[in-house]
Formats: C-alpha cells, structure tokens, sequence
C-alpha cells in the first residue's frame, strides 16, 4: 500500500510556483490507440500469439513517473463452437513481451457484442522506450471464434496516462 | 450536471501561472495497494490489504478505480455471483457484481466511483467482497501467480481536480 497527500488544491498563493511544483501533477494522456476496423478470426488460447495483438502503443515517459494502462474491448463471438457460459474471454496486457495483467470473463451471450474492460498500474517504469500491448484470445480449450468490433458507437481502445509522480 | 473548461491547456497562455491556475488542476494518484491473496471467501468479508487512509486536501474531486481478480474453487452452482463492496469509514457507498459461471477459471471485475468534495480529513476506504448469490467458495487473487497466469488486482484513489 503507498498514500501521499495531494499536491492539487495545496499550492500556497504566497509562493512561486516552481518546476518541482507541477512535477507533482499528473502529466495526462501519453498514447492511446483505437481499433478502427473489425478483427476477425481470433480463435487461439495461447497468450503469446502475435495473432492475438490486437493494440501497441510505444511510450517513453520520463523517470520515476506512475502509469496507468486503461483497455476496453468490443467482442461477439462468432462461431458456433463457443459456450455461452462456458467460454472464458480475456484481454491480456504485455510489457516489452512479458504478461503483467489481464481483464476476463466468461462470455454472457453469444452474437452480441460485448465489453471487457480493464486497467493496471506500472509503478515507475524505467525513462526508456516501453512497449505496451494487448492481447485477446479465450482461457479454455475448444474451438471458439470472436471479432473484435469497431464502429463509430463500439470503440475497443487502449490507452496509458501519466498519473502523477512514482511512489 | 456540473461542467467546466479545461484548466490545463487553456490558462497557461498568460504568464504569471498562479497558484489558483495550479490549484486547479488534478491531483494524480493519492494511493494504490495490491492487496493479499485470500480463499475460502463465502460471506462478505474485508479484502486482505484492500484498505486506504489518506488524507486528501478539502474541496477535491476523486476517482476511485477497482480491478478485482476472483475465482470459484468450490461448489460452483447455476447463478453464483460475487460482490465487491467499497466502503468509506465504515459505510458502504458503491457495489459491484459480477456473475461466475465457470470453477478454477478467473474473472475480472472492473469498476470506478466517484468521492465528491472532499472535507479535509483522513478516510478509510475498504474493499469488501463476498458471494451474492449461489452456493460457490471464491478465492481472491492479489498479486501474484494463480491459475497458472500473473495477475494484480488493484485499488487506487485519485485526485481527479478541484470540487465544482
């Protein structure tokens, strides 16, 4: 568990407001990325098939800076072979080629689309570049088939946020 | 419902920035924990390690996020589902539900609330989890190794800008 005080709201009129000041402040959105047409044909269970990726972002944030990696993917299956309530789906976030989280659930209803959403923190990740991904695929074995949805009104996206200084 | 302008990326056009420009801008992250494992869950109970004290500045915004990672490692029924309530010293201000249908398999729960106006003084925020409905025994999963794949859950408070 880390806590600290907030800098927003505690800056002193009496004072300059210094580089060390707006250092403490979140820095905002660093990259975001959008599935911008239908993915199709994503039927595999083994998380480190580059077939599965279905985002990456590259990001160089600055030293000792806390990141937060948000994700929401528009799914529907689309083969006759899933399990509704059987299969399980999940969203598989990579760092630099490693697995560092994930977001699951088993599948609601079969021929709609769906949303898995999902987060995690990288708590001051090195003043390099860094590759984020995301992976999509099913748990359990068996012959499911999904596509991932992108329209105007369903927007699968990632995206990774400086949320304040590292811990 | 409340709205504004964007501070950021509309007042720094005119030099001198002052205190009331940064003020108003958002705090960031004010707390985060992973929490331990925990198993045999039927009953609503405290999650090991999901608790925060902090003690934000008055009149801020925050923005808690939960990301939950669970399973069912026993007696899964038809219909188990599984609860994550967050309290704030000791009252109860948001629930979360997600439906499990599979044994030994994890499922994810995602969710956000908001704390509007903050008073100035310390709080406890505390993560609570149990079964809702059906008959199943849930495990939690933290940090770490489970099921075969790496997972964290998280909990984080942040201060999302000045009060409206």
């Amino acid at each position: 568990m880390a806590t600290r005080s907030s800098a927003g709201g505690t800056f002193n009129a009496a004072n300059v407001i210094t580089a060390a000041n707006l250092n403490s402040l979140p820095g905002g959105i660093l990259a975001y990325q959008q599935i911008t047409s239908n993915v199709s044909g994503l039927n595999s269970n083994d998380q480190s098939n580059p077939n599965e990726v279905l985002m990456s972002v590259t990001v160089t944030p600055r030293v000792s800076r806390l990141l937060r990696i948000s994700w929401s993917i528009i799914y529907r299956l689309t083969k006759a072979g899933g399990a509704v309530g059987t299969d399980n789906v999940w969203a598989i976030l990579f760092k630099d080629g490693t697995y560092t989280n994930a977001a699951s659930m088993t599948m609601p209803q079969g021929n709609r689309d769906i949303g898995l959403p999902g987060f995690a923190l990288d708590v001051g990740p090195t003043a390099a570049a860094h590759i984020y991904e995301i992976h999509f695929g099913f748990q359990a074995a068996g012959e499911p088939e999904y596509q991932v949805t992108a329209s105007p009104t369903l927007r699968s996206f990632m995206m990774i946020e400086d949320v304040g200084p590292s811990f | 419902m409340p709205t504004r302008n964007s501070t950021a990326g509309r007042a720094f056009g005119a030099d001198p920035v002052t205190t009331t420009t940064t003020n108003g801008l958002p705090g960031g992250m004010l707390a985060y924990t992973t929490g331990t494992p925990m198993t045999g869950i039927t009953a609503v109970v405290n999650l090991t390690g999901m608790s925060l004290t902090i003690t934000p500045p008055a009149n801020r915004d925050l923005k808690i996020t939960v990301l939950m990672h669970a399973y069912i490692s026993s007696a899964l029924t038809s219909g188990d589902t599984f609860q994550v309530q967050l309290q704030r010293d000791g009252v109860t201000g948001q629930i979360w539900i997600m439906r499990c249908d599979q044994q030994n398999v994890q499922v994810t729960l995602c969710g956000y609330a908001f704390d509007f106006q903050t008073d100035g003084n310390p709080h406890t925020y505390l993560l609570r989890g149990g079964r809702l409905g059906g008959t199943g025994t849930y495990a939690a999963i933290a940090n770490g190794t489970a099921l075969g794949v790496t997972l964290t859950s998280w909990f984080a408070i942040e201060d999302v800008g000045v009060h409206f």
